[in-house]
């Protein structure tokens, strides 16, 4: 086995024995009784609201409305809010009117809890799904737009110098020096977001509605269905970890120049 | 080979070849500082002019009013006849840090000036073709710039500037990053290239040997000189790619001649 081949074997043993230690401590906790049962409940009682959960559905909707709704509403806020976030993210980093134009609305906004904004969300966009949708954007929005300003701060003079001098216009070095050399940085942004954007969803299903992996934990909590609780933790866990290593997977394939400099 | 600029002038004729590059009493100042002071300067097609000095003599300065990255303070700048306002394809610029776009391969990079003119795909990859070729790279034109060697990739940025045709390179210490055998072979390639294309050259360099072995003149600057030049004749014979040109006489008493005037000039400005 080559040194390098070596070096991936033991990073790939690594990273699946840290789940299966923690999972062997919570064994060890809920079966020695050093936590109460409605408070950490076994891993095995957890599996098996899991199981029911995948099979029966939960509260009478099937758990593929509840992943299709909630996927639905990260999915379009997510898009949405990386697409605008960049686009002004990377026009703050080259434009100064436009920086000066968003900084202060951007920066007070950014520190708002979005928990804090439910009750005005409520008020401006009722209990549907614009609201909930709006309030998982905001968050990627404002995340995309720090990272792609500071993309954009980053391109290298004398990049934007040889563009300019091999006749280059202002929107041809936007779109093919600004931007690409800001993706590494935006693929960064984007594994924040999404992660921030699973997050928020919990907290946006707090805005009323029948579905979505949020509803399921805040009605399980609700009625001390703390194992329910925790399969639905699990269900959002798999998924964001999954989404995190597919957006790293094709940020490396995308950005493969990146650290070959 | 391929020619560009303005039309050649006709042969046997004594009149001078069109002049490229004109600074009239140029002056740059730098938060109120001066760097540069009633610089005037004139280069003609075909010359290849190399700007010698320490760090903080303006060398880089004057580049960068003749690329357009900088405006004079005072005076004129003009390139072929018209004031420079800005960069542009006529001026290309060769960068001691590459400056090549990561994100393309060597082909489009070499291609970029021709597809920001919208000129057709298939025109693009013609030329990006011929000027692999012109600077030795066949063979790399799908590698990514971080898969090449400092001095592949200086050679795909001088045929990134090649591409767009320029009556102007500007080549800013181009060579300061490559090791000295490297650096030597692409001395020697700029030179046959020069012959090839006829191309106009204002090399930067802190090397007495680079500019005594490319210039067809030297400009000799000092640190604190506001742009003040010492001005040389370079008498080597052709071509001038020739390496052992390098071994010749005059290399070697003008390479002398340059050196005592530059120690001079530290022992001036430590006194």
């Amino acid at each position: 086995m080559s040194p390098a081949l070596r070096a991936r074997a033991r990073y790939i043993a690594l990273a699946v024995l840290s789940p299966l230690c923690l999972l062997g401590l919570w064994v060890l906790a809920t079966s020695q009784g050093w936590v109460k049962s409605v408070l950490l409940p076994p891993p095995q009682a957890v599996l098996a609201s899991l199981t029911d959960m995948v099979t029966q559905g939960y509260s009478g909707i099937s758990l593929a409305k509840h992943l299709a709704a909630s996927l639905t509403r990260v999915g379009i806020a997510f898009f949405a809010g990386a697409l605008l976030g960049v686009t002004l993210g990377l026009l703050r980093g080259r434009v100064p009117a436009i920086d000066a134009l968003l900084l202060v609305p951007a920066e007070m906004l950014r520190p708002i809890p979005p928990l804090g904004l439910i009750p005005l969300f409520i008020l401006w966009f009722g209990i549907g799904e614009l609201s909930k949708v709006l309030l998982i954007f905001l968050s990627v929005f404002l995340i995309m737009m720090v990272n792609a300003h500071a993309g954009a701060r980053s391109c290298p003079a004398d990049l934007l110098r040889a563009a300019q001098s091999l006749g280059a216009s202002r929107m041809q070095v936007f779109v093919r020096v600004v931007f690409p050399s800001a993706l590494p940085q935006i693929t960064t942004g984007l594994r924040v977001a999404m992660g921030t954007g699973f997050s928020i969803l919990v907290a946006s299903e707090l805005l009323g509605g029948d579905r979505g992996l949020g509803f399921i934990i805040l009605d399980a909590s609700n009625f001390f269905r703390t194992t329910y609780v925790f399969a639905g933790i699990v269900v959002i866990g798999a998924i964001g970890l999954a989404s995190d290593r597919l957006i790293a997977w094709a940020g490396r394939r995308l950005v493969h120049w990146d650290g070959r400099r | 080979m391929t020619t560009w600029g303005t039309p050649p002038a006709a042969v046997g004729v004594a009149h001078p070849k069109p002049e490229v590059v004109r600074l009239e009493r140029v002056g740059l100042d730098f938060d109120g500082r001066p760097v540069l002071k009633d610089l005037s300067l004139s280069i003609r097609r075909d010359e290849v002019v190399a700007v010698l000095g320490p760090s903080g003599c303006g060398k880089t300065t004057l580049l960068n009013i003749v690329a357009g990255f900088l405006q004079a303070s005072s005076g004129v700048a003009l390139a072929n006849g018209r004031e420079i306002s800005g960069p542009g394809p006529d001026r290309g610029v060769v960068f001691q840090s590459y400056a090549l776009f990561d994100w393309m391969t060597v082909q489009d990079n070499i291609a970029f000036s021709l597809s920001c003119a919208g000129r057709p795909r298939s025109e693009q990859l013609e030329v990006a073709q011929q000027m692999v070729q012109l600077v030795g790279l066949t063979g790399f034109e799908k590698a990514y710039p971080y898969q090449l060697s400092g001095g592949m990739k200086q050679r795909c940025g001088l045929a990134r500037v090649l591409a767009s045709k320029p009556s102007v390179m500007l080549m800013d210490e181009p060579f300061a990053a490559v090791d000295v055998q490297t650096r030597e072979t692409l001395q020697e390639e700029i030179l046959r290239i020069q012959a090839a294309t006829g191309c106009t050259i204002v090399f930067i360099t802190h090397s007495i040997e680079e500019a005594v072995f490319l210039g067809h003149r030297i400009l000799l600057m000092q640190r604190g000189g506001f742009g003040a030049f010492k001005e040389y004749a370079v008498e080597l014979p052709e071509p001038r790619s020739n390496p052992e040109n390098r071994l010749h006489a005059e290399f070697v008493r003008l390479r002398g001649e340059v050196y005592r005037d530059l120690r001079a000039s530290y022992a001036a400005e430590a006194a």
